[in-house]
């Protein structure tokens, strides 16, 4: 019987809610179902004690087969971590664009060094993982030679709706959206949105922003609801437990996403989940994850975004076709976001490292003669 | 095209013409609006104080990168301050201030 594999996990950051934090908890646990160990690690978790996260000590790391370095911005350990002698493999998040954080010089910085770290991981392995298809083909584009895709979650035990069904009002629609209060989440154009809704709309609508604020974003956004007289029309939730997101989703008549970068968009899958209606502009990798499904918006005006939701959701023969669609694309995404993939992934990863016909986690050959 | 509902083209045009035509029948009134709203950025509605309108611009500035006509050596001074004076923009936001 051969010796098991371990793999271990590291991030900078952990914290409950935060997306890779979930990853890779789902992942440990995937791996664990297949007889693989392993540990996460984090510099600085925020994440209560039953998440088993680890300080991060590079001694602790000796006995791994294979190490999953998540990147999303920059790590200030990766230096430490690439000189390791151990087999190493990024898991790609997507690093949103610098010029979103001119207002937050250290998100800046981070963003900046994280796509210079880029150059320093394929410098020393070709093999990557990355959670889409989009991300994939970046660094394709940066020369890693091998990527391959591993699921964000498990979409199959969640695709049970609540019991308790929708609990929408009569005569008020609720637009949601789910996501970090931020620039480059473009909910500032969300709001005008809502502005045009209410001025022109066949009812009156609602704005949900539902996650964690920028102040100095958040401050602008109450500045341009107060010019544009939305205050009861408008709320922020953020700090939300499972449950309690869930009840946002049930209470909502449609999710609404106009987003300017993003590396996979969860949300678009959990609202699709809770049958929403999805209204989502084709910036960066969203067109990917909702596939042929929901409404994609192509116009970027916001007078005619207002428009389209308000005749749509006004429709229920569209709003039919919609959710069938939605319904399909979820079930097509079972097959990928589940752990029985992960487990796939891993394993051919893992098996070919211990028997190499192809050394793929060792440097290029002209780099290493250089 | 405004839209597209990929799972059924027929009725994603139907519904993209249904919406042009609204669209179109109130292009004047909507034009006039939008137009209205993006001048009532340049101008203070009456309902917002001289002081929340200057914060207004310094943060549509920082965020929107959009100019503002006739006032960009202030809006510059503005960034130039928030920068210089990082306390100011804790004191926007409702921190402590020195």
């Amino acid at each position: 019987m051969s010796q098991p594999f371990t793999v271990h996990q590291y991030h900078p950051y952990t914290a409950p809610g935060d997306a890779i934090t979930q990853q890779m908890v789902f992942l440990r646990h995937a791996f664990r179902d297949a007889s693989i160990g392993g540990e996460i690690f984090s510099s600085v978790n925020y994440a209560p004690e039953a998440y088993q996260i680890r300080q991060f000590v590079p001694a602790r790391l000796w006995d791994c087969d294979l190490l999953l370095i998540h990147h999303s911005q920059g790590n200030p350990q990766l230096d430490l971590l690439l000189n390791m002698p151990l087999n190493k493999a990024m898991v790609y998040h997507n690093i949103t664009p610098a010029h979103f954080f001119r207002h937050d010089g250290e998100m800046s910085r981070l963003a900046n060094q994280g796509r210079q770290q880029l150059e320093s991981f394929r410098a020393s392995t070709s093999l990557a993982f990355a959670v889409s298809e989009f991300n994939a083909e970046e660094l394709r584009a940066m020369g890693f030679a091998d990527v391959r895709l591993l699921p964000l979650f498990d979409l199959k035990p969640s695709t049970v709706n609540s019991p308790f069904g929708p609990i929408r009002e009569d005569g008020v629609r609720t637009l949601l959206f789910v996501g970090r209060v931020c620039p480059h989440k473009n909910q500032m154009q969300l709001l005008e949105i809502l502005y045009y809704l209410n001025r022109f709309g066949t009812t009156k609508y609602r704005l949900v922003l539902v996650g964690k604020q920028d102040l100095l974003y958040r401050r602008y956004l109450d500045e341009l609801i107060h010019l544009w007289k939305l205050e009861d029309w408008v709320e922020f939730r953020t700090g939300l437990n499972t449950v309690q997101l869930e009840t946002c989703y049930r209470a909502a008549d449609a999710f609404l996403c106009v987003s300017q970068h993003e590396g996979f968009c969860v949300p678009l899958l959990e609202a699709m989940r809770f049958d929403l209606p999805v209204f989502a502009n084709l910036r960066a990798a969203i067109g990917e994850t909702l596939g042929n499904a929901g409404v994609q918006i192509t116009s970027h005006r916001s007078e005619q975004i207002a428009e389209c939701v308000d005749t749509i959701l006004s429709d229920p023969k569209a709003l039919e076709v919609i959710l069938n669609s939605q319904g399909e694309r979820v079930a097509e995404l079972e097959k990928t976001q589940c752990a029985a993939f992960a487990q796939a992934q891993i394993r051919s990863v893992l098996t070919q490292m211990r028997f190499p016909e192809k050394k793929f986690l060792e440097l290029p050959a002209e780099q290493q003669q250089t | 095209m405004i839209f597209r509902i990929l799972a059924d083209l027929k009725l994603s045009d139907a519904l993209n013409e249904k919406v042009s035509t609204r669209v179109d029948e109130k292009l004047r009134t909507i034009g006039d609006f939008a137009q209205k709203a993006r001048r009532s950025w340049d101008s203070r509605p009456s309902h917002v104080s001289i002081t929340r309108y200057a914060v207004f611009r310094a943060l549509h500035q920082e965020f929107s990168g959009e100019g503002l006509p006739g006032l960009p050596t202030l809006l510059g001074a503005g960034r130039r301050l928030f920068r210089a004076a990082p306390w100011l923009k804790k004191g926007i936001l409702g921190g402590r201030t020195k």
